[in-house]
Formats: structure tokens, sequence, C-alpha cells
């Protein structure tokens, strides 16, 4: 639900390079800090990856799916849980859904809801059962990954990127609209559809994570 | 999208076109070219006619075209949505802007459409630390054996009314309970995995094929394509 899914060419150079620059930078760290895990983290990183995948194929109305990427954090904690985000959207990427330039925007977009997401849970553990605070941590790791793409959008700055360097005028209009305005309209487009997404992933995440606690609470952080 | 993914796994594998038969380099140096004319294309003719070479490819690797077009043409609803909040008045910016998402979906679409995933990977995971690398190998692998899980998980919660429209939030309760139990799954698959590779004596890397690096005459094909796409995207940039 707060996918950018936004293809190739459609956002300035400067942002999907920037974007490019800091995915590389984080999974070097995360990479360096996890160097001497057991190589069963990683067969975990794939399945849990795999199963991120497999629950985007549940449709959320027609245009939205699930991202279970709280759950994946939760399980997998920040570090892995960013790998995992951008693992999934490099195959994602591959299959057309979301450009591979943009595959450091989409992931740090998507990232920010599986690194928030296990320090949130423990936080909010203190006081909740393992349902609820899943779906605390669910709801506030979502509205973060929701500000990284308000942040996203709000940095492409005045307008689409058809041309970089020159405005574009014609008939009287000036090419470059305000890029906060345009951002906000693009936000109330897709308000809906993320308080939706928001509501059932937060359901499904305390039903995961409940089930868990109940059948292999050892799992859980 | 989990059968998108079954999809284009069938079409690569049991693909026997020239595009299936050239090295995954030299298919991804083509990409390359054709995402630099993506970026710097701001004729909506040119993007148009790139369109129409990648369309005209797919067919000359006998890719289905429409599933093929149906998968590029996925994000382009998300791209609407943000042209759509920044329209300027113009024809020209949302065409071009829909015309690059085409086209930058349709070039990802057949290279992963003809390159087996081991061929695929095994380049990148040469450049990328090995988590990321041998994840990208592993959880591609563990998706489908975990698709068949969970189509037997939906179809268990189907047939015992579990999403019979009780209520969305009870619905989706227990889309989570089966999502709970894939998770579980996933947990036993990841250990079962991990014994096998310590078994087989695993070294640090899942992947050590060298196939995507194997040069013949037929690559000269992608690698002129790319080329040829460079300069008519340099071409026309310079012009307009």
């Amino acid at each position: 639900m707060t996918h950018l899914h936004i293809a190739d060419g459609v956002l300035p150079v400067f942002l999907w390079a920037a974007g490019l620059l800091i995915m590389a930078g984080l999974v070097a760290i995360v990479s360096y800090r996890h160097r001497n895990d057991r190589a069963d983290r990683l067969t975990l990183l794939g399945s849990l990856a795999a199963l991120m995948l497999a629950a985007m194929a549940v449709p959320l109305g027609p245009i939205g799916h699930l991202s279970f990427a709280p759950v994946v954090g939760i399980l997998l904690g920040p570090g892995l849980g960013f790998l995992a985000a951008v693992v999934v959207n490099a195959i994602l990427a591959l299959l057309g859904h979301g450009g591979i330039t943009v595959l450091g925007l989409n992931a740090l977009v998507l990232g920010t809801a599986t690194m928030a997401a296990q320090p949130l849970y423990r936080l909010a553990r203190a006081r909740f059962i393992p349902g609820t605070a899943a779906a605390i941590a669910s709801v506030i790791a979502g509205v973060a990954s929701v500000i990284a793409l308000w942040v996203v959008l709000a940095l492409a700055g005045g307008g689409p990127a058809v041309d970089p360097v020159a405005h574009v005028e014609a008939a009287g209009h000036v090419g470059h609209v305000e890029g906060l305005s345009a951002t906000s309209r693009f936000v109330a487009f897709a308000s809906p559809f993320w308080a939706l997404g928001f509501a059932v992933e937060a359901i499904v995440s305390a039903s995961v994570i409940g089930f868990l606690a109940r059948v292999r609470p050892e799992l859980l952080p | 999208m989990s059968s998108d993914v079954a999809l284009v796994d069938t079409w690569a594998a049991s693909g026997r076109s020239s595009w299936h038969r050239a090295s995954a380099l030299s298919k991804m140096a083509f990409v390359a070219c054709v995402l630099f004319a993506v970026v710097t294309a701001h004729d909506p003719a040119l993007l148009a006619g790139l369109a129409a070479l990648l369309l005209v490819c797919l067919a000359t690797a006998r890719i289905p075209v429409g599933p093929a077009l149906m998968l590029a043409l996925y994000p382009l609803l998300f791209s609407s949505l943000y042209v759509l909040s920044r329209w300027d008045g113009t024809w020209e910016t949302p065409s071009v802007l829909l015309l690059r998402s085409l086209t930058g979906s349709l070039a990802a679409v057949l290279l992963v459409s003809t390159t087996p995933y081991p061929d695929l990977f095994a380049p990148i995971a040469r450049v990328t630390p090995r988590l990321l690398g041998d994840g990208l190998f592993l959880t591609y692998r563990a998706f489908f054996g975990l698709l068949h899980r969970a189509e037997r998980t939906w179809t268990a919660l189907r047939l015992r009314g579990g999403l019979a429209g009780n209520g969305l939030p009870r619905d989706l309760r227990h889309v989570g309970d089966g999502l709970g139990q894939l998770v579980l799954h996933s947990y036993d698959r990841s250990q079962r995995l991990y014994a096998v590779m310590q078994i087989r004596g695993h070294s640090g890397r899942v992947c050590g094929c060298r196939h995507w690096a194997h040069f013949t005459p037929i690559d000269l094909v992608p690698l002129a394509l790319g080329i040829v796409v460079v300069l008519c995207a340099i071409a026309r940039g310079g012009a307009s």
C-alpha cells in the first residue's frame, strides 16, 4: 500500500541517483554489521522476503495489496529487514513493478517500515499484548513509510521530470507546478488508500504476531 | 503477482529464441541503454518508437506479447496517479512520463522473461555484498516453494469458510492466521535449507555459475541494438 511503484523516468535524476547511493550505503553498513551471522539468518531472510512477495499477491481493492513489511521487520530486525525490502523491490523491478532506476527510493520507502517495525514493537510490547503491540507498530511503521514517500515526492520539487533543465511552457501555462502543492495533491489522492492500507496491515500484523505468540513465542523478539 | 512470477519464470526457462541464447550480461547492457534513453528522452515519438521496438523484441523472443504488455502496464496505474497530481496543462508531459514508465517496464520484462534466474542474479551477486546477492537467489527459490503452500492455504481457508464474507475484520484475521502458518513454514524451511547447505559444504556463496558471461556471436544483437538506442536518444535529444 505504501509502495512507490513509480516507474523509470518519472522522477528527477538527482533524486533516484541519491536514492541508489543511500540504499547502497545502507546495504554496505548492514552487510558489514551482519558479516559474522550464521547462514541460517541468510536462509531466513530469503524465506521471509519470499513470503513478503507472496503476501503482496493478496489484493486490497483495485490498486492496493498487502505489503507485510511490518511483520517481516518485526521478525528480522532493522538491518535484515531493510535487506529484505531491497531484495523484494529488486525482484519487483525486474518484473516491471516499479522501475530499476528508482529501486533505491522504493527500497528506502518500504525499508523505512521494515526498519522501524521491530524497535516500535519492542516499545509497544512493554505495555500491550503481542497482537496489539504488532498492530501499533504496524500503523506507526506504515505512517513512517508514507512520510518517507512524501519526502521523496516533495524533493521531486517543481513537477514532473520531463526536462530537468528547461521549464515547459505551452498555451500560457507554466509547466512547472509548485512542488509542495503538487505533492499535497498526490497525498490527497492517495490518502484514502493509505488509510485503508494501514487498517488492513494492522489487523493482519496483529493476527500473524498473535498467532506466533500462541504457537511459537520463541520466534518473536 | 504470484502468477506473474511463475509465468515469467516459465518463459525464461522454456524459451529457445536468440534472446534466450544471448548472455545475461549483453541483455543487461541493452536494458541499461534503454534506461539511458528513457531517462534522457523528452520526445514522445522516440519513446513510442522505443516501446514498439521492445514489443518487437518480445515477439521475436516468442514471449506472448499480450501478457507481457499487461505486466509492463502495471506501474502505469501508479504513475498515472502521480502524473495526474502534477499535470501542467500540456499533453506532452503526461504522455512522455507514461511512455517512459511503459518503456522502462517493457525493458525489464524483456530481460527477466528471456533470462533464467541463476544467470540473471549471478552477475548481480558478483558486485553486491553476499547477504544481498545470495538473498536474491534464496528469495526467488523460496518463492516457488511458498507459492504452492500459499495456494493450498488459501484454498483451505476458502473451503472451511474462512473467507466467507463474515465481515472484513474477521476475514482479515483469518488471512493473518493463514499468513502466520506460512511464517512458521518459512522458518522451518529456512532451517532445513541451512542444514542442506552445511551438508553440501556451503562456502559463503550460493551461486558460482558463469553462464551469464558466455559470449557468443548472438550477443552482438542486443549490444548493437543498445548502441542504436543510445545514439537515437542522443540525436533526438540534441535535436529537440
